[in-house]
């Protein structure tokens, strides 16, 4: 969701409790803006530490016009064999891609112990290619990711001494922005610095733009940092990102005016 | 009573107005100042459908020197990107049909909910936007703090304020520079609408104008796709550039740069559709409120221009004035073509190149505000292009604008004045 359509729908949200709105009018508005400001929060927080100056070994960069599963699952093994070849961690990234003015390419990567396999699936399309690690190289321990638009995936990929590799998940830090985890202990810090309000405000915002993001393609690390494991977007929201961003602020506009008439 | 000249004076204002916006750096506030006098020459209702006029024409065509002069004013500020795309493949005619029809959709939508609703829910709207302004001011204003340090929605996720965290920073102060110099302009100057307005305008050619002009067709990716814009996109974006149009009736003193703002972060930002949206923003915008309510909400930046036209505005002079803004703004849709054609023309001849449409502004800087405005616009440019290389996002330029609306609304506007010994 964009940032703007967020925003509204956090100060929608926020006056929508027992005496904020009033507060607001009588020239305290930090509560009310409170809400919107929280409800960016995962979002901004999620590029800002996505974003953070890090060092990549090896971009995967797909195609815009034509995105190829096969050479997207191709690279992240060439990626394993130049580890092994290295002798050392290197750190890959998938680069976003924008398939159209609206959409982004969503797929999820499962580099998996089980079979030696690394899986690519486009999401939507469900088109999938499986590539094969170069032998006779094993994984020890895997994982699959999930693409959130517009961000890069990134892994990091360090070799064993017993010639596997093990392949983390490099997201999870940045997943900690979009959980639970987060939302509660600042709400927890707001109950007791400021007011309870201010706290349930904070919560209430932040999860609503958890629950949001679950309900599109987007997911969420609800349990990070203690797990890293998304629960996968239900896609109940569908359609372009523009007619989803114009719903929810529709639904906000309609909620504040409705609250302030 | 609505006659000939009622009509007369939309339509002129209509062509007037279309056909001023082509010429590059001369801003809305700028051609205001020379309608103004006109209309005491002539009774109310055509005194306001004459300005009415202007500023549909304004808005309608102003598309035409953003595109072709690489000179857009701050109601484009964020659209740059889609419409440097198009004019680098060669399809600028088409920017400003995007912009143009986006403006006319979201004209014939707003006229039909107005004509219907207008009289009766505008006045208990405005009064419930006056009893929230102050808040209002400050959830503009954070929205445009956080806008400051992140890009819109997504353009390249790598070249993010973000991606280092000084750029944030960085931006941030400069959106309080330029806050500063908002309040600086506003305790400042004289209480007059035009000396306000015409100060305000080489402040944001200065921020926003002359740094796209010499930066022109920044920001132009090859890899994003350029898809042609379908039908169900283009109702889309009108819709949500008229959500942002109406939203910024709230806060009108933010001028139409806040609808640029809105549009960018609801929109892709290389997407012709944003095109559309802002085109429909900006017609919403000025028409419902710089035309149809003549800025009474504007009373926080401008205290005395609630009573520019001396006369109260009535539920009959918000259906003239929106008869007008249509007129006008069919008017200005149609004799598009022709001034699309006369602007390339002209252009051709006088060779226009990025050097002497800058030099062309400031000689109109000068001409309008004289040295002083010079001096301000070569203070602002100087700001605006540190914003456009370092901070990479015109959302700091808003500073400009917001922090007076802040100050007025608040005791902040006393105190600062107060500090600052200016009044």
């Amino acid at each position: 969701m964009s940032t703007a359509a967020m925003f509204f729908f956090g100060v929608a949200l926020s006056s929508c409790l027992p005496g904020v709105l009033a507060q607001a009018t009588g020239g305290n508005p930090a509560l009310l803006l409170g809400g919107g400001i929280c409800a960016v929060l995962p979002d901004l927080l999620e590029r800002a530490l996505r974003h953070r100056r890090r060092h990549v070994d090896i971009t995967i960069a797909p195609d815009p016009q034509s995105p190829n599963a096969h050479a997207i699952a191709t690279g992240l093994a060439d990626g394993i064999a130049v580890a092994i070849q290295w002798d050392r961690p290197i750190h890959m990234c998938i680069r976003p891609t924008q398939t159209g003015p609206d959409t982004w390419l969503a797929l999820d990567a499962c580099l998996m112990k089980r079979n030696d396999t690394i899986t690519v699936t486009f999401h939507g399309g469900g088109t999938t290619a499986v590539a094969n690690i170069p032998s006779p190289v094993s994984i020890a321990r895997g994982t699959t990711v999930t693409s959130r638009e517009p961000h890069s995936l990134f892994f990091k990929i360090s070799p064993q001494a017993d010639g596997s590799v093990v392949v983390d998940d490099d997201n999870a830090f940045a997943a900690c922005a979009h959980a639970i985890t987060p939302a509660i202990l600042i709400a927890l810090g707001a109950s007791i610095l400021f007011t309870p309000t201010a706290g349930v405000i904070i919560l209430s915002a932040w999860t609503a733009h958890l629950l949001i993001d679950q309900a599109g393609e987007d997911g969420c690390c609800w349990m990070a940092p203690f797990s890293s494991a998304a629960v996968p977007g239900f896609r109940w929201l569908r359609g372009s990102a523009t007619m989803r961003d114009l719903v929810l602020t529709l639904v906000s506009t309609t909620t504040l005016l409705t609250r302030l008439l | 009573m609505i006659g000939l000249l009622w009509g007369a004076s939309a339509i002129g204002g209509g062509i007037i107005g279309a056909a001023l916006a082509c010429v590059p750096g001369l801003h809305l506030f700028f051609i205001l100042s020379l309608g103004y006098p006109v209309i005491a020459y002539v009774d109310h209702a055509s005194g306001i459908a004459l300005l009415t006029g202007i500023i549909a024409g304004y808005a309608m065509t102003n598309s035409v020197s953003a595109t072709l002069a690489s000179a857009p004013d701050e109601s484009f500020a964020f659209a740059g990107s889609a419409m440097a795309r198009l004019r680098h493949d060669g399809q600028a005619g088409r920017a400003i049909f995007e912009s143009s029809t986006g403006g006319l959709l979201a004209t014939a939508l707003l006229t039909v909910t107005l004509l219907c609703f207008g009289p009766t829910l505008l006045p208990g709207l405005l009064q419930t936007i006056a009893r929230h302004q102050r808040w209002l001011a400050w959830g503009f204003t954070a929205f445009a703090a956080i806008a400051c340090m992140t890009k819109p929605t997504s353009g390249s996720p790598h070249s993010g304020l973000w991606e280092n965290g000084r750029r944030g920073l960085g931006a941030l102060i400069l959106f309080c520079l330029t806050g500063l110099i908002g309040v600086i302009l506003w305790l400042s100057a004289p209480l007059s609408l035009l000396t306000v307005g015409k100060t305000l305008a080489v402040g944001l050619l200065g921020l926003f104008t002359l740094p796209s002009l010499l930066l022109r067709s920044p920001g132009i990716q090859p890899t994003q796709n350029a898809a042609p814009t379908t039908l169900r996109q283009r109702w889309a974006a009108v819709i949500s550039g008229m959500w942002a149009g109406a939203l910024c009736v709230a806060a009108p003193g933010a001028t139409a740069a806040a609808t640029s703002i809105l549009c960018a972060h609801t929109r892709q930002p290389s997407n012709p559709a944003q095109i559309v949206a802002h085109g429909a923003a900006r017609l919403t915008f000025y028409g419902t409120c710089m035309a149809l309510v003549l800025l009474p909400g504007g009373s926080l930046l401008f205290p005395e221009t609630a009573t520019l036209l001396a006369t109260p505005i009535g539920p009959r002079d918000v259906t003239l004035s929106l008869a007008a803004f249509a007129i006008a703004v069919g008017t200005a849709f149609l004799s598009q073509r022709t001034l699309l054609r006369l602007a390339q023309r002209l252009y051709q001849r006088l060779h226009l190149n990025t050097h002497r449409v800058a030099l062309w502004i400031v000689l109109l800087v000068t001409l309008f505000c004289g040295a002083a405005g010079v001096a301000l616009l070569l203070v602002t440019t100087g700001l605006g292009l540190l914003i456009h290389l370092y901070a990479k996002n015109s959302a700091a330029g808003m500073g400009l604008v917001l922090a007076p609306l802040l100050c007025n609304s608040t005791a902040l506007g006393p105190w600062a004045a107060m500090v600052m010994g200016v009044r």
